[in-house]
C-alpha cells in the first residue's frame, strides 16, 4: 500500500514539476507575457463589454457624426454617430468569438485527420493527405470569399470558411507528430497489453503530440484575426451593424485623411490582437520545447 | 535694315516650322504650343468589355471614343445633332429612316454602310443587357436601301426611341470584322468609327487610346487618351495631387475642398441622373398590405438619410425620378415634394397590421453608400417594430437576376436620363426587383413610353409618378451630383454631369505645354 501511494505522489510531483517547468520556461520569455497580457485584456472586452461600455452599440446618433476624439467620446464618433470606442469594445467579442470557434473547428478535424493519417500511415496517410494537399493550394481568403458568397455572411458561414481553411495546416502538423510519437516504446507496450487504435490515439499518442498543436492554435487565431478582418473589409464579413474590426476599417477608409481616427484605433487593435496571438505562440513553442529545458 | 528684317521672319518661320514638326505630340493647329501627348483620366470601375452595345458607366467614356452613333444628343439644349447620320424623317409612328453619312470608314480601314446598322441593331435582339431596351426595335422589318439609307421599324410606338438611338446601347460596330472574330474578342478589341481607336487594354490596369487618323470629324486634339482604373476615392484624389492623373471622375464630396486647393486642379460639379431607392418586392407577401408599405415610408427620415449616405454630395428627391428628368414635379407629400416622416404614425401602423417583429432582409450591393444607407434604413424600420437584417451581395451570382431568388427588400441606384428608361425598373418585363405584378402601373409605363405628344406626356408622367409615390413599392431618395477633378490648364473640356459621361466630347480635350 505504502509503495503504492509513493508511487502516485512520485507521478503527481512529476506532473507538477512538468508544469511548473513549463510557466517558469514561459514566465522567462517576456514576448510571451506581453502577448499574454495584451490576450488577457482582449478577452475581458469580449466577455464583458456591456459592463465596460454599455450594451448600445448600434444606435446611430447622425446629428454628431464625424466627432473626434473628446471627453465624452473617448475615440469619437463613426460616420453614423456610433461611439468607436464601444463598437471597438464589442468588436473584441465578435473577432475573437469568430476566430476562436473558427480555430476549433479547424484544430479538431485537423488533428482527427493528422492523427488517423499519421497513425495508420500507408494508403490512408496518403488519401487524407493528397486531399488536405488540395485544401491547402486554394488560397485561405478566396476560399473564405468563395464560401460566403455561396452561402452569405453570417457569424456561422465565416467559422465554416475560416475553419475549412486551417485544416490542412493542423493535420500536417499533428500528422508529423504522430509519426514520430507512434513507433514509441511505450506505444509498443500499450498494444501489448491490447489496447485499442482508439485508446492508443486519445490516451498515449495525442496527448504527446499537443505542444506543436498549442503553438499552432495561437498562431492560427493570428491568422483568423486578419482573415476576419480582411473579408469583413471588403464587405463579406459579419452583417451590419454587428461591429467588427475589419468593416469598422472599411468604413472609415473613405474619410482617412479627415477622420483618420476612425481607422486608426480599429487597425491599432487588429495590429496588437495579431501580434499578441504571435507573441504568445513564440512563447508556448519556446516553454513546450523539450531542446530548450535546460 | 530691309535685310535684317527678312532674315529676322526667315528665322521666325524656320523656327516655327521646326516647332511645328517638334515632338510626337504634335501641335494644334490653332497654336504654337506643344500638346501633351497623353490626357490621363482616373476613374473608379475597370468595365467588363468594350462592346458597341454600353451597359455600365465604366464603358461609357472609352466606347464614347471608340464608337459613333446614329445620332448625338445635347443634354444641355436637349437636341438631336447628326453623328453617322446626316437627316433622319419619320415615315409614321412606326417607321423612321435615316440617311447615312457617306466616306466614313471604320479605325481599321473597312467602310461604314447601312448593313453596319443593321447587323449592329439586330445584335441588341439577343444581347441579354439590351432587349429590355431595344424591345421596340422590329429587326425583321427594318430595311437598307442602298449603302446609305436604312429604315428602321418600331414593334409598338416608342417615344425614347430617337434618344436610345444616340448611343450607349446602339454603337454601330464594323460588320465584317465582328462576324470574322466573333464577339467575345470584338468586345476585347473593339473596332469603331469614332475619334480614337483602343491601343492596348492591361487588364486592371488601364486602357490606352490613340487617335483614329480616318475618323470623319477630322482629328481629335490629343494623340493618346489614358483611362487608369482606382477604385478607391481616396487614391483617385492622390492621382491629382501628385500630377499623375489630369482629370479624376467620382470624387467623394468630402474631399471636394481639398482637390480645389490643389495647385493647378479645380473641382467641377453638378447635379446628375443618378439617384438610390429603397425597393420592396412586390410579389412578396410580406408587403402586400399596403398599411405596411406606409409604415415603412413613414419610418425613413430622408433627409437625414440622404444627407448621412452622402454627406453633402446628394439632395433629397422630391419626386420618383430625379429633378433634372422631363416631367419631374414635386410628387411627395402632396405635392410638396417633402417625403412625410412619421414614426409614430409608422409605429402605430406596424401595431394595427400585427406586424411587429417582421424580419425584413434589406438586399445591397457591396459599396459603401449602400451599406450606409442600409444601416441608416435598418435602424429607421427597426425603431417602429420591424426586424431589418442586412443582407450583402457581393458576386453577381446572388443578384436576384442570376439567382432566381427574389429580393424582399433592397436599395439601389438608378443611372438613365430618360424618362422611360428610368421607369423601366417597375416594368413587369424588367422583374428584378421590384417584381411588378400591378397591371394598372404596367400600362401606365406601355402607354407613357409610346405618346409622342409632349403636352399629354407632361399629365401621364405626373399620374404615374403620383401612383407610384402611392403605391410605396419604392421610397427614392437621394440623387447625387457629380464631381470631377480636373487640371485647370485642360481645354475644350465640357464638363457634364450626366454620370453616363456620353457627351463629354473627349476628342476636344487638349493640354498645351509650356
Amino acid at each position: 500500500m505504502s509503495k503504492e501511494m509513493s508511487t502516485a505522489d512520485a507521478i503527481s510531483m512529476k506532473k507538477k514539476s512538468q508544469f511548473g517547468d513549463f510557466v517558469r520556461r514561459f514566465k522567462k520569455n517576456k514576448g510571451g507575457i506581453v502577448g499574454l497580457l495584451i490576450i488577457v485584456m482582449f478577452l475581458i472586452c469580449a466577455l464583458f463589454p456591456a459592463q465596460l461600455v454599455g450594451e448600445d452599440y448600434y444606435s446611430q446618433d447622425l446629428s454628431n457624426r464625424y466627432c473626434h476624439p473628446n471627453a465624452e467620446h473617448i475615440f469619437g464618433t463613426d460616420e453614423l454617430g456610433r461611439d468607436v470606442l464601444t463598437r471597438m469594445v464589442w468588436g473584441a467579442r465578435t473577432s475573437l468569438e469568430i476566430s476562436l470557434s473558427a480555430v476549433a473547428v479547424s484544430c479538431i478535424l485537423g488533428t482527427i485527420v493528422g492523427c488517423i493519417a499519421g497513425f495508420y500511415g500507408g494508403v490512408t496517410d496518403n488519401i487524407l493527405m493528397r486531399i488536405m494537399d488540395v485544401l491547402m493550394a486554394i488560397p485561405s481568403t478566396l476560399l473564405g470569399i468563395s464560401i460566403v458568397a455561396a452561402f452569405g455572411s453570417s457569424i456561422y458561414v465565416l467559422i465554416f470558411a475560416m475553419g475549412i481553411s486551417s485544416i490542412a495546416g493542423f493535420s500536417r502538423i499533428c500528422r508529423s507528430s504522430v509519426i514520430t510519437i507512434r513507433d514509441q516504446e511505450y506505444i509498443e507496450a500499450a498494444r501489448a497489453t491490447g489496447a485499442s487504435d482508439f485508446r492508443i490515439i486519445t490516451k498515449y499518442v495525442l496527448p504527446n503530440a499537443l505542444a506543436p498543436i498549442i503553438v499552432q492554435i495561437s498562431m492560427s487565431i493570428a491568422a483568423s484575426i486578419l482573415s476576419i478582418s480582411g473579408l469583413s473589409f471588403i464587405g463579406l464579413g459579419v452583417p451590419a451593424p454587428t461591429p467588427e474590426w475589419g468593416s469598422m476599417l472599411s468604413n472609415g477608409r473613405q474619410v482617412i485623411r479627415d477622420h483618420a481616427y476612425i481607422v486608426i484605433f480599429p487597425g491599432v487593435a487588429i495590429m496588437l490582437a495579431v501580434f499578441a496571438f504571435n507573441l504568445l505562440g513564440d512563447g508556448l513553442r519556446d516553454a513546450l520545447d523539450p531542446r530548450l529545458k535546460s | 535694315m530691309k535685310k535684317f528684317v527678312s532674315l529676322l521672319l526667315v528665322l521666325v518661320l524656320a523656327m516655327g516650322m521646326l516647332a511645328a514638326c517638334g515632338g510626337e505630340g504634335g501641335n494644334d493647329g490653332n497654336s504654337n504650343k506643344a500638346v501633351k501627348e497623353r490626357i490621363i483620366v482616373v476613374t473608379e470601375e475597370e468595365p467588363a468589355h468594350l462592346g458597341p452595345r454600353t451597359n455600365s458607366v465604366a464603358q461609357g467614356i472609352p466606347n464614347r471614343l471608340i464608337y459613333s452613333a446614329l445620332m448625338d444628343y445635347d443634354y444641355d439644349t436637349a437636341t438631336f445633332n447628326p453623328d453617322l447620320a446626316t437627316e433622319w424623317e419619320w415615315l409614321d409612328d412606326l417607321h423612321l429612316k435615316f440617311k447615312l453619312r457617306e466616306g466614313v470608314k471604320f479605325s481599321n480601314g473597312e467602310d461604314f454602310t447601312a448593313e453596319d446598322v443593321l447587323f449592329s441593331f439586330a445584335q441588341t435582339k439577343t444581347d441579354s443587357t439590351a432587349i429590355s431596351t431595344m424591345a421596340w426595335y422590329d429587326d425583321v422589318n427594318s430595311y437598307a436601301n442602298g449603302d446609305y439609307e436604312v429604315v428602321l421599324a418600331f414593334n409598338y410606338p416608342y417615344f425614347p426611341a430617337m434618344q436610345v438611338l444616340c448611343g450607349g446601347r446602339t454603337y454601330i460596330a464594323d460588320k465584317t470584322t465582328y462576324e470574322k472574330v466573333g464577339a467575345d474578342a470584338y468586345q476585347r478589341e473593339p473596332i469603331g468609327t469614332g475619334p480614337y481607336k483602343l491601343q492596348s487594354w492591361t487588364t486592371g490596369s488601364n486602357i490606352v487610346l490613340e487617335r483614329n487618323d480616318t475618323w470623319y470629324g477630322g482629328q481629335a486634339k490629343t494623340p493618346e487618351f489614358e483611362i487608369r482604373f482606382v477604385q478607391e476615392a481616396n487614391s483617385r484624389v492622390i492621382a491629382l495631387e501628385t500630377g499623375e492623373a489630369d482629370m479624376a471622375f467620382y470624387i467623394n464630396g468630402n474631399d471636394a475642398d481639398r482637390v480645389d486647393s490643389f495647385d493647378g486642379y479645380h473641382i467641377e460639379r453638378g447635379r446628375a441622373y443618378k439617384y438610390y431607392t429603397v425597393c420592396l418586392n412586390m410579389q412578396n407577401p410580406k408587403f402586400a398590405d399596403r398599411r405596411v408599405r406606409e409604415a415603412l415610408s413613414l419610418a425613413i427620415d430622408l433627409d437625414a438619410l440622404t444627407d448621412a449616405t452622402f454627406d453633402g454630395q446628394a439632395s433629397v428627391m422630391t419626386c420618383p425620378i430625379p429633378s433634372k428628368t422631363e416631367g419631374a414635379t414635386p410628387i411627395y407629400g402632396g405635392g410638396t415634394g417633402k417625403w412625410e416622416y412619421d414614426p409614430d404614425k409608422a409605429a402605430a401602423l406596424v401595431k394595427e397590421c400585427g406586424v411587429e417583429g417582421m424580419e425584413i432582409e434589406l438586399h445591397i450591393a457591396s459599396g459603401g453608400e449602400f451599406k450606409t444607407a442600409a444601416e441608416i434604413v435598418q435602424q429607421f424600420w427597426n425603431k417602429v417594430g420591424f426586424n431589418v437584417h442586412i443582407e450583402t451581395s457581393k458576386l453577381a451570382a446572388r443578384e436576384p437576376a442570376a439567382s432566381g431568388k427574389p429580393w424582399e427588400a433592397s436599395i439601389r441606384s438608378g443611372n438613365a436620363s430618360e424618362v422611360t428608361s428610368i421607369l423601366i425598373i417597375y416594368d413587369s418585363a424588367f422583374g428584378s426587383r421590384i417584381g411588378n405584378n400591378d397591371d394598372k402601373l404596367d400600362k401606365m409605363l406601355d402607354d407613357l413610353e409610346q405618346c409622342y405628344d409632349l403636352e399629354k406626356r407632361k399629365t401621364m408622367i405626373k399620374e404615374t409618378l403620383q401612383y407610384i409615390y402611392d403605391i410605396r413599392y419604392t421610397m427614392p431618395f437621394a440623387e447625387v451630383d457629380t464631381i470631377f477633378g480636373i487640371r485647370d490648364d485642360i481645354e475644350g473640356c465640357k464638363f457634364s454631369p450626366s454620370i453616363s459621361l456620353w457627351n463629354l466630347e473627349a476628342y476636344n480635350w487638349v493640354i498645351y505645354e509650356d
